[in-house]
């Protein structure tokens, strides 16, 4: 029992893997396979809300494991967690099991497709905890891999052109990123590849401005791809409307995330003169634009004017995520306690109230095999549970008050108005335009008469699927009234990355 | 021993005070999980727990009002944190002062009787218990709004009510108009939101704080003087325009007319006496700030008074029963901006709680009205129901002697206190506009009224007509059942004295009750007033309504012959088309951002699909190539994609040994 509770990080990376290996050695049947997936992913989730319980979030980086790896590199398997690790890693096992549910009767390749998603959770929180360089990296790559097949073996009729493109995009931002680790590696010495290590000794020995540039750049394309931002990503609405649902609810929910971990992880604390000058825009020239807020600020409204026209539900999903992820970028780059901390915050919120919203639109596309808008209408009157529960995530995603989704869009708003007012100005519109994509929508969708044979025949959610949505819908309206707890968790451990940033 | 026993009797109602006033959470938590419940409980709840938690709040609110007469002063009760980040700071608190003990009776009396007229007006529709459970929510939300100690908390419950007010608009949904109505009433509001939101960055930003007020007296409202001029002026415009969307002000009334297709009692309750009355309490509540500029006030002022004009020229010519009414509360609505913009903040709210009074009695008997008719609208086939329908007749008349500003009805007072206002802090010309609009009002409501309850039957009894929401019918017309015209009567009770009992004079009971939580306009550089004294002000005002009521007499009295229907208005040509079209305002909107919105979201669309994704596609040609690559290297089985891996794998520890060397 020690073994596993000293170990929690561990438990949670290895639990999944379990679960890979289990469906691929042990398990015959479909039905075996679903419940080895769905018992390991619960499992992890538990583990993880142990180690909450277990977390001091005055204590910094904390529960590390270390295993020998690559000793002539100075790499380590080392992980652990901060506050902003941890509520990423709760987040992604608190979904996996619910993926899992929801794939529940998927008719293709059940094994194969619930062991890319044990994978997929693997990756991701190897990302998240991995406390090496190179481990990190390994992470990040491989997360790729699942999704690449997820989108390519189990997607829609344009599946090959979406997971090309969603590969190369993240592949090519990736290896900018491994230039950068590279160069860094050199220019400490070659002698670890420990986040702590790496940290200390960029004090004692500080990259030059124009390093810190160049490095920013490195690792700024690979996260930007991800996060994504403007005007690299048009990769996620193909990505989205290609991937079955459980793909674009990890895609959306998770790997979008581990743009915004990595800017806050590695640009601002390793490179934060650069990352002041870019998101403060106060150097000269170039340098005298505040970029990462012009981007931010162009990605809100920019998606969200987009979204605006899409015919298909699914894509109007996608580029609302693109709008979205824009105010966890303004509040990373606000560099204000109050705006960063919220910017984590809103990656779980975004995880939350957009992955609700893609399990909504697979289960409608289960029945109708349509994504169009047009073709829907007046579905309240046959499919209330479904209605109800697709307004409540409605009113999360355009951040209602006393739902998750105000909860961190507010404080990032707020707080980048104090350091940037016309930023903070012009991303509330965003706001505004959230609520008239998404009511629009829905009226299109839910209101006005019953037409049609298709719509009057739609079926009102099964139990499974209700079940799915029950724990996401109490944790919209859980974080919404009583948001204080995340922040807690989160706060100490943003201070100290913008500690670093004010030096 | 006897002094003794008062003695300890008061030091009861201290403490029996402080104990309400601890627990005041409880009113929002009521509502809310009679809403909850009722939802969760389905057919099996009806309507029994929504009014049970709607008679709660409302004794509740009686208490709250007893407690704070006891020990007048503004108490705050925090019950928890809700986000401490970073030095901001926001609590879930409430705020008990003179004001907002004045609106929890407005909200949860007029919210009870709403709730018991729903029970005959709703009887028989297929979503009764939804309904019952929707108006829960807004109460709860609403009281929220009234609660709320800081303006965050305030925030919440406006967007509450923004919520339940699209639910209820959108009540009937498969009518698509009806779902087009909610939708704009929640569009146009969000509007207004994002002022709201941008007013509460700026107010961080200078105060430090979103608390009106703090035990260490840090919170907005005690320390308002620290603003600029400038800074006052921004806030000021930037609360205003957030009031104006919910408030249905220019420039954003637009919603509130179409917002008409919910349920009548939603009218009654939320278009009219409550809800919409949410932004002149946020103009009243933050008046300690409005104060610190007196330009921001002149704004507010002439906003309130082009509004009232312009709504009371467009209800003349209407012809929807609660469209009407509708225009009507614009209207009145634009005359406590005026009051709120003059500086009379405690006028503004007395002309809140008779308007809510004789207003939300004029569409309950509208619902009345249209209960009796099969869900008739059209004034022009209504008339000579007065003896069908003595009960909504004779309350209805009083509504309609209330709001034209006949004395000693309620409606007198209040106007006639803002217009006397306007004109003794120097706004001449305010007070010329709402002059004219006081005669353009009781002109319409005669016009109302007379075209309802007098003269010749325009419709035929025992005629088939098709109800929008129960079919094909026989109409019978009726007087409603006790459920609905019991609240009638309370109301026109209310509306008859409520005005001569609660502030008879300018300086009344209301006005000394409200005093000590509202702005102090002492000291203001008002302009000077002209030399009319107040007795001659109020025989002006008098006069004013007398003159709108014989002119709508005149023109539709009982003793014209109105079967011609429309062809009997008195005017025809482009005034009166300008008036019928609501002078091209909505037909402007939907062309501006309809139209060009739409055009501007093709077109970015169009930007994104071929120039960002051509784009980016283009810069990284080898990305094509290697597309190519990858395209026969699809074969769909797993194996190869695992080649690929771990070809990258070794790639990369290629590269990192190569380095190392």
């Amino acid at each position: 029992m020690a073994l596993i509770t000293d170990n929690l990080v561990t438990v949670i990376l290895l639990l999944p893997i379990l679960g890979v290996l289990g469906i691929g050695l042990f398990t015959e049947s479909d039905d075996a396979a679903r419940w080895t997936a769905l018992g390991a992913s619960v499992l992890a989730f538990l583990a993880s809300v142990l180690l909450l319980f277990d977390f001091d979030p005055a204590a910094g980086l904390q529960a590390q494991d270390s295993l020998a790896w690559i000793p002539t590199f100075g790499a380590t398997l080392t992980v652990g967690v901060d506050g902003i690790s941890l509520v990423l890693v709760v987040m992604t096992t608190f979904l996996t099991p619910l993926v899992i549910l929801s794939s529940w009767e998927h008719p293709d390749r059940l094994r194969a497709y619930l062991m890319a998603f044990l994978a997929l959770e693997a990756a991701s929180i190897g990302v998240f905890t991995a406390q090496d360089l190179l481990l990190f990296y390994v992470f990040f790559e491989f997360s790729l891999v699942p999704m690449f097949l997820v989108i390519g073996m189990w997607g829609g009729a344009n599946r090959r052109y979406a997971a090309v493109k969603f590969f190369l995009y993240t592949l090519l931002g990736g290896l900018t990123m491994l230039v950068g680790i590279l160069y860094l590696y050199n220019f400490l010495g070659g002698t670890s590849l420990a986040f702590a290590d790496i940290t200390a000794q960029l004090v004692e020995t500080p990259l030059s401005l124009i390093e810190q540039r160049w490095l920013f750049l490195a690792f700024f394309m690979a996260f930007a791809v991800k996060a994504p931002m403007f005007p690299v990503h048009t990769w996620l609405p193909d990505a989205h409307t290609e991937a079955p649902t459980a793909g674009s609810v990890f895609l959306a929910a998770v790997l979008l995330k581990m743009g915004g971990y990595g800017f806050i992880r590695f640009s601002l604390a390793w490179f934060p003169d650069a990352t002041t000058e870019l998101a403060t825009g106060s150097g000269t020239g170039f340098f005298a634009v505040p970029w990462l807020m012009v981007l931010a600020v162009i990605g809100i409204l920019y998606g969200a004017i987009v979204a605006l026209v899409q015919p298909d539900i699914k894509k109007l999903v996608a580029y609302s995520s693109v709008s979205h992820m824009g105010f966890v970028i303004l509040g990373i780059f606000a560099l204000n306690e109050t705006a960063t901390s919220a910017g984590v915050i809103q990656m779980v919120n975004h995880g939350l109230s957009t992955g609700a919203l893609f399990l909504l639109v697979g289960f409608l596309y289960d029945r109708r095999h349509t994504r169009q808008i047009a073709d829907f209408g007046g579905l309240s009157k046959v499919t209330p549970v479904y209605a109800g529960l697709f307004l409540v995530v409605v009113m999360s995603s355009i951040a209602l008050p006393g739902l998750n989704g105000f909860v961190g869009e507010f404080p990032i708003l707020l707080g980048t108005f104090q350091v940037m007012p016309w930023a903070a100005v012009l991303s509330s519109f965003g706001a505004l335009f959230a609520a008239l994509y998404l009511i629009w929508a829905y009226q299109r969708m839910f209101h006005g008469p019953l037409e049609g044979a298709a719509n009057e025949e739609t079926t009102d959610l099964t139990q499974r699927e209700i079940w799915v949505m029950v724990p996401i819908v109490v944790a919209i309206v859980a974080i919404g009234l009583f948001p204080q707890p995340l922040y807690d968790l989160v706060e100490p451990s943003v201070q100290q990355v913008l500690a670093g940033v004010a030096q | 021993m006897h002094l003794l026993a008062a003695e300890s009797v008061e030091a009861n109602a201290v403490m029996m005070g402080e104990g309400i006033l601890d627990l005041v959470w409880l009113i929002p938590l009521i509502p809310l999980l009679g809403f909850a419940l009722t939802l969760a409980l389905g057919d099996r709840a009806r309507e029994r727990l929504a009014i049970a938690a709607s008679a709660a709040t409302f004794v509740f609110s009686i208490f709250v009002f007893l407690a704070i007469q006891a020990e007048p002063a503004a108490h705050v009760t925090t019950i928890g944190t809700f986000i401490d980040v970073g030095g901001f700071t926001v609590n879930w608190a409430f705020l008990v002062d003179q004001l907002t003990s004045v609106m929890l009776l407005v909200v949860t009396g007029v919210g009870l009787l709403v709730h018991v007229y729903s029970i005959g007006y709703m009887h028989g529709d297929a979503g009764f218990t939804r309904f019952f459970a929707y108006l829960n929510l807004f109460l709860a939300a609403m009281l929220m709004l009234v609660l709320g100690s800081s303006l965050l908390m305030v925030f919440i419950g406006w967007e509450g009510v923004g919520l339940s007010s699209y639910l209820l608009i959108g009540f009937w949904f498969d009518d698509a108009k009806n779902s087009s109505a909610a939708t704009k009433a929640f569009i146009t509001n969000r509007v207004g939101d994002v002022a709201f939101m941008i007013a509460m960055f700026f107010a961080f930003s200078q105060f430090g704080t979103l608390d009106f007020v703090t035990l260490e007296h840090t919170g907005i409202l005690e320390q308002a003087d620290v603003l600029t001029a400038g800074g006052a002026l921004l806030l000021g415009l930037l609360l205003l325009f957030g009031a104006a969307a919910k408030s249905a002000q220019l420039p954003l009334f637009v919603w509130l007319p179409d917002a008409m297709a919910g349920p009548t009692p939603v009218s009654a309750l939320m278009h009219a006496a409550t809800m919409v009355t949410a932004g002149v309490y946020l103009t009243v509540r933050t008046s300690p700030i409005l104060v610190q500029s007196l330009d921001a006030m002149t704004v507010i002022a002439w906003t309130g008074a082009l509004t009232a004009l312009l709504a009371a020229l467009i209800a003349v010519r209407q012809d929807d029963i609660k469209k009407i009414l509708a225009y009507s509360t614009v209207s009145q609505l634009g005359y406590m901006f005026v009051g709120v913009g003059v500086g009379g903040f405690s006028e503004g709210i007395f002309h809140l709680v008779t308007h809510a009074f004789f207003k939300g009695l004029l569409f309950l008997a509208a619902g009345s009205v249209m209960h009796a008719l099969a869900n008739t609208a059209d004034v022009w086939k209504m008339g000579g129901l007065r003896k069908i329908m003595p009960i909504t007749f004779w309350t209805s008349a009083v509504a309609w002697l209330a709001i034209s500003g006949i004395p000693p009805f309620s409606g007198f007072f209040s106007k006639d206190q803002i217009l006397t206002t306007a004109y003794e802090h120097g706004y001449t010309a305010i007070w010329v506009v709402g002059l004219g609009t006081a005669v353009l009002t009781a002109f319409y409501m005669t016009r109302w009224f007379m075209l309802v309850f007098m003269g010749e039957p325009r419709f035929k009894e025992g005629a088939t007509v098709v109800d929008p929401h129960h079919g094909e019918t026989t109409l019978h017309p009726h007087e409603s059942p006790r459920s609905m015209t019991v609240p009638l009567i309370v109301l026109a009770v209310l509306s008859a004295i409520g005005g001569a009992v609660l502030n008879p004079v300018h300086s009344g009971p209301l006005f000394t009750w409200l005093q000590p939580a509202v702005g102090s306009i002492e000291g203001l550089a008002f302009p000077e007033h002209g030399p009319l004294t107040e007795p001659v002000l109020i025989a002006i005002s008098i006069v004013a309504a007398v003159v709108g009521i014989g002119l709508g007499w005149a023109v539709y009295g009982p003793q014209r012959d109105l079967s011609a229907g429309r062809m009997a208005e008195p005017f025809s040509g482009p005034i009166a088309e300008l008036m019928e079209r609501k002078f091209f305002v909505d037909d402007a909107y939907s062309a501006l951002f309809v139209g060009g919105g739409g055009w501007l979201a093709d077109k970015a669309a169009w930007f994104d699909r071929t120039v960002i994704d051509g784009a980016v596609n283009g810069i990284a040609s080898t990305s094509v190539r290697i597309g190519e690559v990858n395209r026969q290297a699809q074969t769909g089985r797993a194996r190869s994609y695992l080649g690929v891996v771990v070809g990258s794998v070794v790639l990369l520890a290629a590269v990192l040994i190569v380095q190392v060397r």
